[in-house]
């Protein structure tokens, strides 16, 4: 156990660093000029500012030099003064949220924080609760049922989801409007009085005393949060349920019946705890899941967070600003993985105890 | 019908008779089908038409191929060179419902449409987009561009995965850690994001097409299939036969092209085939979110964009979204359909359990 932790910690500097390769490498894709070009707003492109450009950020040295440069910072010719340096925290400059980058997933993240949170562990709750109902009722009406809704939803792209969702309950019937939160809250958020907290603004609402911001927050992620949460029902109840369908043939469940135990105390006491197991790895491509469904979602419903900014910028060829957002989430999902890995080998004794 | 039965009779006892009741023993009948085809294709043919779920999804993929095959009939193009440019009815912003009529320069119609209505001009079947794109036009066309982008796809996805995932499982040590070490950083990022992130910065430097897409959405796609077809690799490797093989003084590739990987790649096959509408999706959200192709391109994705601008109109602008949304949603729900039977049937432990039958 402490053997197998310790190979993945070990493992873990080599991968990191591969993916800062694999992210970095993609930008050599383009030449300097293309590249420079990005950032030379007037037409027809300057010659000399171009040239100016290349040489300033030294996009014409070679790409390992360029690499290191983006790692650890790079002395400006002119001023002597380190600039960039994703590991001093400078993603460089946004061009489509005109701020540099750091500043921009600082002031947008937590709002896909909240929308992931508020989306996480119902997804996991309600999903693997389905799984496992229509488990015990293996090949009865509600099982056919579960089994249609996981086929059907699994096949629903979200984003027309998305789209279907608000042309009937936002176009049609005004129930749950796109965006944050409304004008009003936003105007008192944004006011002296606020106390800010966390930048969670249903926490900060309760924290604050003011339960009219609060449900006005909720009435806004409803939707996004629908949109986010049911492709992953789909596959939780899918996985919970023929892990449990699993468990319940084992013979320590025929055991347990043979005892003359009750159905219930079969099901939650020895049956689920085990037919859970499998599904604690599925927390981890949740996560990826939502971070890849925040930029669809975000975009659709257009919420402030760094999904909506990712989507605006790849669309507008804003190359540093995309890259700072892929690098973040990849991240964000190998210490995920990691921590799945972890709890997984805890869990399950044949992993802890080889 | 009973040849093996005796042959294993004589074995066990030489020279005794057998006993009574051995050859009435129920034998299962093999059909000519099942002798032309082998026992594994026909099991899986076999449980795919015994599905209704599986053949409701066969029916849905076969309705969406000839769709893509008889586009030019169905929607005849206007500009016969290139087809996949959604023909326009003027350039007005402001979308047109279905059942509009046809109002400048409208494409040749179509031989059915004056014997079913008995009408002489065209009209906007599914309405139009903003800017005047026919989204008849789109959804018919972009069935073929579905098709046509998943295939691809597909195949260099498939190529790559059994490429690297044969090297590693095949020559293994030092060359396996790496090439696996690679695939679990390709796999570091959710696939979609990456894609779109490769796709961005592709369009500058290859312009917007059809290929920036496919090239990102190929690496960031194969590693799935190289971890699938090396773990089968690594099982067919130990048989007798390859060793008899290596024995006989077989080169490496040859062992491996010729005996190894025909063996072991069935299930990646499968899988992959049905993973096409997983991959259509993914094209169509890049479409969607404006990284994909030029606009007024036929593509699913493409045309729904449209919606973007008239978020708290939809309720009267539905027709942008219902109909590629709803080609989108069924051509989906076909290769899941099929992909979820074979699923089970493909499942070892549920093999002659009757369930995946």
């Amino acid at each position: 156990m402490i053997e197998y932790i310790v190979r993945r910690v070990l493992l873990l500097p080599v991968i990191l660093f591969g993916v800062t390769v694999l992210i970095f490498g993609m930008i050599s894709f383009l030449s300097p000029a293309q590249r420079a070009a990005l950032y030379v707003r007037d037409l027809p492109k300057n010659d000399a500012a171009m040239e100016g450009i290349i040489k300033r950020y030294g996009l014409d040295q070679p790409i390992y030099v360029q690499y290191w440069n983006w790692l650890v910072g790079r002395e400006d010719p002119n001023t002597g003064k380190i600039t960039g340096g994703i590991l001093r925290g400078d993603f460089g400059y946004s061009r489509t949220g005109a701020e540099p980058v750091a500043n921009m997933i600082r002031r947008r993240f937590p709002a896909t924080i909240e929308l992931a949170l508020l989306s996480f562990f119902p997804i996991i709750g309600i999903g693997t609760y389905l799984g496992v109902i229509a488990a015990i009722n293996h090949n009865k009406p509600i099982d056919q049922i579960g089994r249609i809704f996981s086929i059907v939803g699994y096949s629903f792209p979200s984003f027309v989801f998305g789209l279907l969702v608000l042309m009937l309950f936002y176009a049609q019937l005004q129930w749950f409007p796109p965006g944050r939160v409304s004008d009003w809250a936003n105007a008192i958020i944004m006011g002296k009085s606020w106390n800010q907290y966390t930048s969670l603004i249903t926490i900060d609402s309760l924290l604050n005393g003011r339960l009219d911001i609060f449900w006005d927050a909720l009435r806004h992620m409803v939707l996004p949060i629908l949109t986010l949460s049911y492709i992953n029902w789909a596959l939780f109840l899918r996985v919970a349920r023929s892990s449990m369908l699993e468990t319940l043939r084992q013979e320590y469940v025929t055991t347990a019946r043979a005892k003359g135990l009750k159905e219930s105390v079969v099901i939650n006491r020895h049956a689920l705890r085990n037919a859970l197991i499998p599904v604690t790895t599925m927390a981890g491509l949740t996560v990826a899941n939502l971070l890849g469904g925040v930029v669809i979602t975000e975009t659709i419903f257009n919420y402030p967070g760094i999904g909506s900014a990712a989507a605006e910028a790849a669309a507008q060829v804003d190359i540093i600003t995309v890259l700072a957002f892929t690098l973040l989430t990849g991240f964000i999902l190998i210490i995920a993985n990691l921590l799945v890995d972890l709890v997984y080998a805890f869990l399950d004794p044949r992993v802890r105890l080889a | 019908m009973t040849a093996p039965l005796i042959a294993d009779e004589k074995e066990i006892t030489p020279s005794a008779p057998a006993p009574v009741g051995l050859y009435d023993l129920p034998v299962r009948k093999i059909g000519k089908l099942e002798e032309k085809l082998g026992p594994e294709t026909y099991r899986i043919l076999r449980g795919i038409v015994r599905n209704p779920l599986s053949v409701i999804g066969v029916i849905l993929i076969a309705t969406f191929v000839l769709i893509a095959i008889f586009a030019p009939v169905i929607a005849p193009p206007k500009n016969v060179t290139n087809p996949y440019m959604i023909p326009r009815d003027g350039f007005s912003p402001t979308p047109k419902e279905p059942g509009t009529a046809w109002r400048s320069n409208p494409p040749p119609l179509p031989f059915y449409w004056t014997a079913l209505t008995g009408k002489e001009t065209w009209t906007h079947l599914f309405g139009t987009a903003s800017g005047q794109y026919d989204i008849f036009y789109g959804v018919i066309w972009g069935t073929r561009t579905a098709l046509r982008v998943g295939i691809i796809i597909e195949f260099f996805c498939l190529m790559l995965g059994i490429f690297v995932g044969s090297m590693s499982a095949y020559y293994g040590g030092k060359l396996d850690m790496i090439l696996m070490r690679i695939t679990e950083i390709f796999q570091a990022f959710p696939y979609f994001l990456a894609a779109m992130t490769l796709s961005a910065i592709l369009i500058p430097a290859i312009g917007k097409s059809l290929i920036p897409a496919i090239i990102a959405l190929v690496s960031f796609g194969w590693m799935g299939y190289a971890r699938l077809i090396r773990g089968d690799i690594l099982s067919v490797r130990e048989r007798e036969y390859v060793m008899a093989a290596r024995v006989v003084g077989v080169k490496d590739n040859r062992i491996l092209t010729k005996h190894i990987i025909p063996n072991a790649i069935f299930p990646t096959l499968v899988v992959a085939s049905l993973d096409i509408g997983t991959i259509v999706v993914s094209f169509a959200v890049l479409s969607f979110l404006g990284i994909g192709t030029e606009v007024g391109y036929a593509d699913w994705g493409q045309i729904i964009s449209f919606a973007r601008n008239w978020i708290p109109q939809l309720a009267r602008y539905w027709y942008i979204v219902v109909f590629p949304g709803v080609a989108l949603i069924l051509f989906v729900l076909g290769w899941n359909l099929v992909g979820d039977a074979m699923r089970d049937i493909m499942d070892p432990r549920m093999r002659g359990s009757g369930q995946g039958e």
